[in-house]
């Protein structure tokens, strides 16, 4: 027996919006710690890593490991049916092949009920060793995605370069080229608008325009968001979801080609 | 089934209008090897084609007979097939196609109607060449028992004609030549009646889908030989398009004297435009009509046949205008049996002088909107038929006409359908078909027939672009369609291919889907990172199975690595672990004489008597037995010098090897090196106590 309930949709229907993009299909790997979903893209160049701990819901209960293949186009719609007030509890059998959605009123008025099918995913698990890294960057997650939406236009291709004085993301392509500097904050009045940079050794590192866009989608579930580079080792991409866990994205370098 | 039926029946009719092309071919003398197998793949094709496509077979039968007659072999032939396509067509139902029949049967019923006024005339022509084909099938009945008993004579007459006249038809064809002009009116009155006829019964073109089938392979040849005929065709498109100007004049007299066949009874909604195109084209092409009748036995469908009977009649006209250029009744042929690929059609058609045909063809009724997907079809099949299509232009009227009822016979399989739906949805599909049906009239007059595509769809769409393009581009068009022809004389050259890059281009044009956030151009991907994970965990069960069989083969191998036998003050020798052992890890095993309780108690009270004896002997329980293990006798083995604690770091376990219990001693924690081995002995009686008091620590 598997339920899990959260006092508020909105935050399941973040957490898919900013998954549902990159991923079709996922597991949901339920134990009594909470739940895991670790997943590739089709083209195994990033990886979403969402973790949930149990600690993090208002009421949580796995008695087995259970293990959800869901497609996420079909939970997204039926979260998509839940008011953002509303108390969403997920259940299921250990061995069921279905997983039940229930959506309550705040003042239990409504209730709704929605049983999705689940899938059989054979999907690789990645061991992602822990990492030393290089750089560090905490800053808005508004910020960030502001950035990578803005070079975008520019190229398929950001470069981030970390150095003392601050990160700096740089495209250039057929129109031109574009840089951006975001410098640490020196005095840090609000901490949801700080850029601090941890830096043992600066770094350079290309990425894909087009993934780092799929990550802010996961804007709206975090005030900040923390880049974590290292040469030669896949970006990390961490929005922390407050009192339940976090969500990460890795996001594999572009083959070197150009280091500006 | 349906379908397939009247695919292979597409591509026999394309071979059939190949073979005719090559009867035409030889007669214009052009290739007199080639005509002669066209002449018998003809003339195979042609059996084929009564089967299904009677309407068309009927008609190049009717044209052969017509202008064959005083030639003789050739004639017959032709005669013998469109006889016994007549002659099937007339006896088969059409209820054999099940979803388009009900269309082609109104057609039919409106075909009947013209046919009935057509067949007046051919009926006497017919019938002597029904007669004449019957001694000639008597040789193919033997091949198409499933045809009608006419069939077979028709066959069988066909089968001694194709070898005995295969130089008759060189000199036929020539002969044919001369009186391809009065023989092409002939001839496209009996085209019409063969059509008519075919359309009207469904089994003919069963048959004539059977013997498609069967001739599919002659087709090819015939169509190869065709080509070149096609390029002479398309030299003088523009005569033919004149001839078929005057064609359509003719073709309106002629049809009203080729519809006299009943058998004919051919889509009744085409047949009266059919039968103007296709006199007009017959006119032209008395040998090509020939071939094309065989190329229109090839559609599946009656209604497409009758159809197709009629484009082939209309390539007819044109190769009996251009009677001495053999491609051109090749191409013909190919026409016939582009009638159910429409689009190929469409393209040759467009080429040469679609435009006008098309354009002709898109004012038809809404009929031939279901003909265009096969007249499509038959572009995408043929280059040649372009060719064809350029002489069609003679007929502008039958043109359209046939040649949207060929490429329904054509695409009769995929046609039929589409055509049954479309006329509902006549408003819509109407232009479309219009269009697509100049194209199959220019293909048809291009005798490109030779291929039919059955891909309805993407020759639809295809041929309705083609056929717009095809309508402005005339002029142009005629150029390429002698390119096509050339093609069609390469048969892969044929023009399908380019019909098939514009519907591509179309279908990518329709729907872009959007950049996949898979593509990984230039970027690495995160399994050259991160290692894939692969689960090494076994069940419970599965570990304690490999780990009992880890102490069997320890015990096997008397395994005793690791230790060392050492001197203690006070308690004499003992083993110390020279490496680290890890839990549950083997360590040596006490090695004895497994002896019974009984025997144990003799050995006690012996040893008893001896001073020096130390205590060796292990009691233990296995499986409700007392066992014993005796290590009195110093065999050199370490276990047995292992000393007692009652707090030691082994414990014993019974291994069961080979039906034989084993005393293991296993590691009871984490053991490091230069600890002293012991291990409980678990005796606590006071008698043992009294005797050796280590025992109590």
């Amino acid at each position: 027996m598997f339920e899990a309930r959260l006092g508020q949709a909105t935050i399941l229907k973040k957490i898919l919006d900013a998954i549902k993009d990159l991923l079709n299909e996922a597991t949901f790997d339920c134990s009594d710690s909470g739940i895991q979903l670790q997943a590739m893209d089709n083209s195994h160049v990033s990886l979403v890593s969402l973790t949930l701990r149990s600690d993090g819901f208002d009421k949580f209960r796995c008695d087995r490991n259970l293990s959800m293949g869901m497609n996420l186009g079909s939970m997204a719609k039926i979260l998509k049916c839940a008011n953002n007030e509303d108390n969403v509890t997920m259940k299921a059998q250990d061995n069921a092949d279905t997983v039940t959605i229930m959506f309550e009123s705040a003042n239990q008025e409504k209730v709704s009920d929605y049983e999705m099918k689940l899938m059989n995913l054979d999907q690789e698990h990645l061991g992602i060793p822990e990492t030393d890294f290089s750089c560090v960057v905490r800053m808005p997650a508004m910020e960030f995605a502001r950035i990578c939406r803005d070079l975008a236009q520019f190229s398929e291709s950001v470069v981030i370069c970390c150095t003392k004085e601050g990160v700096k993301f740089s495209a250039s392509g057929d129109v031109g080229t574009a840089n951006i500097k975001l410098a640490q904050t020196g005095s840090v009045d609000k901490e949801e608008e700080a850029v601090i940079i941890e830096m043992q050794e600066p770094v350079t590192l290309t990425f894909a325009c087009r993934y780092l866009n799929a990550f802010t989608k996961a804007t709206p579930l975090s005030t900040q968001v923390q880049l974590s580079m290292c040469a030669d080792v896949p970006l990390v991409v961490e929005y922390a979801i407050k009192d339940l866990g976090h969500i990460r994205y890795y996001l594999a370098p572009k083959i070197e080609d150009n280091e500006t | 089934m349906i379908m397939v039926r009247r695919r292979q029946r597409t591509a026999k009719e394309s071979t059939s209008s190949s073979a005719s092309g090559g009867g035409p071919s030889s007669a214009s003398g052009i290739p007199v090897d080639q005509t002669l197998p066209m002449s018998v793949a003809g003339s195979l094709l042609e059996d084929q084609y009564f089967a299904s496509p009677k309407r068309k077979d009927c008609r190049l039968m009717k044209v052969s007979e017509n202008g064959q007659l005083p030639e003789t072999t050739l004639m017959d032939h032709k005669g013998h097939h469109k006889d016994n396509k007549a002659g099937r067509t007339i006896g088969v139902p059409l209820a054999t196609r099940s979803q388009t029949r009900t269309i082609e049967n109104f057609f039919k019923a409106n075909a009947a109607v013209k046919d009935s006024e057509k067949t007046i005339h051919t009926e006497d022509q017919l019938e002597l060449v029904d007669e004449e084909q019957n001694q000639e099938d008597k040789h193919m009945n033997g091949q198409l028992n499933e045809e009608g008993e006419e069939l077979e004579l028709a066959n069988e007459q066909l089968n001694e004609h194709l070898t005995a006249f295969a130089d008759d038809e060189d000199a036929k064809a020539e002969q044919k030549l001369m009186e391809e002009l009065q023989l092409q009116q002939v001839v496209e009155e009996l085209l019409f009646d063969g059509s008519s006829r075919a359309s009207s019964d469904s089994p003919c073109y069963q048959r004539e889908m059977a013997a498609m089938q069967e001739i599919q392979v002659m087709p090819e040849i015939l169509h190869i030989k065709e080509f070149p005929e096609l390029n002479e065709r398309l030299g003088s498109l523009a005569d033919f398009q004149t001839h078929r100007s005057a064609l359509r004049d003719s073709h309106s007299s002629t049809h009203s004297s080729s519809t006299d066949n009943i058998f004919l009874q051919e889509p009744v909604l085409t047949l009266d435009i059919d039968r103007t195109p296709t006199k007009a084209s017959s006119i032209k092409i008395n040998r090509s009509f020939e071939l094309a009748g065989a190329v229109f036995s090839s559609p599946p469908s009656v209604l497409n046949a009758c159809l197709n009977g009629r484009f082939n009649q209309i390539v007819s006209l044109n190769g009996q205008k251009e009677p001495l250029a053999g491609p051109s009744f090749d191409l013909d042929q190919h026409d016939s049996s582009s009638c159910d690929s429409g689009v190929a059609c469409a393209l040759t058609a467009n080429t040469e002088s679609p435009a006008g045909q098309a354009r002709r063809r898109k004012p038809a009724t809404p009929h031939r909107i279901l003909c265009p997907s096969p007249i499509k079809t038959g572009l995408k099949v043929t280059g040649g038929i372009c060719k064809v299509g350029s002489t069609d232009p003679l007929s502008p009227r039958k043109s359209p006409r046939k040649l949207p009822a060929t490429t329904a016979a054509v695409a009769a399989c995929k046609s039929r359908r589409r055509l049954n739906q479309p006329k509902p949805q006549a408003p819509y599909q109407p232009q479309p078909q219009l269009q697509k049906p100049p194209p199959q009239q220019q293909q048809q007059q291009d005798d490109i027939v030779v291929v039919l595509d059955d891909d309805d769809d993407e020759d639809e769409d295809d041929v309705h672009a083609l056929l717009k393009a095809a309508e402005e581009r005339e002029n142009q068009n005629k150029a390429p369609a002698t390119a096509n022809c050339n093609k069609a004389g390469m048969k892969a050259m044929l023009k399908p291919a380019p019909v098939k890059s514009k519907t591509k281009s179309k279908g990518p044009a329709k729907g872009q889907p959007p950049l996949p956030l898979a593509a990984t151009n230039g970027n690495r991907e995160m399994t050259d990172f991160f290692p894939v994970r692969r689960s090494v965990r076994k069940t419970k069960t599965a570990v304690k199975e490999e780990w009992m069989r880890g102490l069997e083969q320890a015990v096997l191998e008397e395994r005793c690595e690791g230790l060392q036998v050492r001197h203690f003050m006070g308690k004499g020798r003992g083993v110390v672990a020279e490496r680290p052992f890890k839990r549950n890890e083997f360590v040596v095993e006490y090695v004895g004489d497994l002896i019974s309780i009984n025997e144990a108690a003799e050995r006690e009270k012996r040893y008893a008597l001896d001073e020096n004896a130390g205590c060796y002997m292990y009691y233990f329980k296995h499986k409700t037995q007392q066992y014993c293990i005796d290590a009195t006798v110093d065999t050199g083995k370490l276990g047995r010098l292992i000393n007692h604690s009652r707090a030691g770091n082994l414990m014993t376990k019974v291994v069961l090897i080979k039906q034989r219990p084993h005393l293991v001693l296993l590691a009871k924690d984490d053991i490091e090196p230069g600890e002293e081995l012991t291990y409980d002995y678990g005796d606590r009686s006071k008698e043992s106590l009294l005797h050796h008091p280590w025992l109590a620590f």
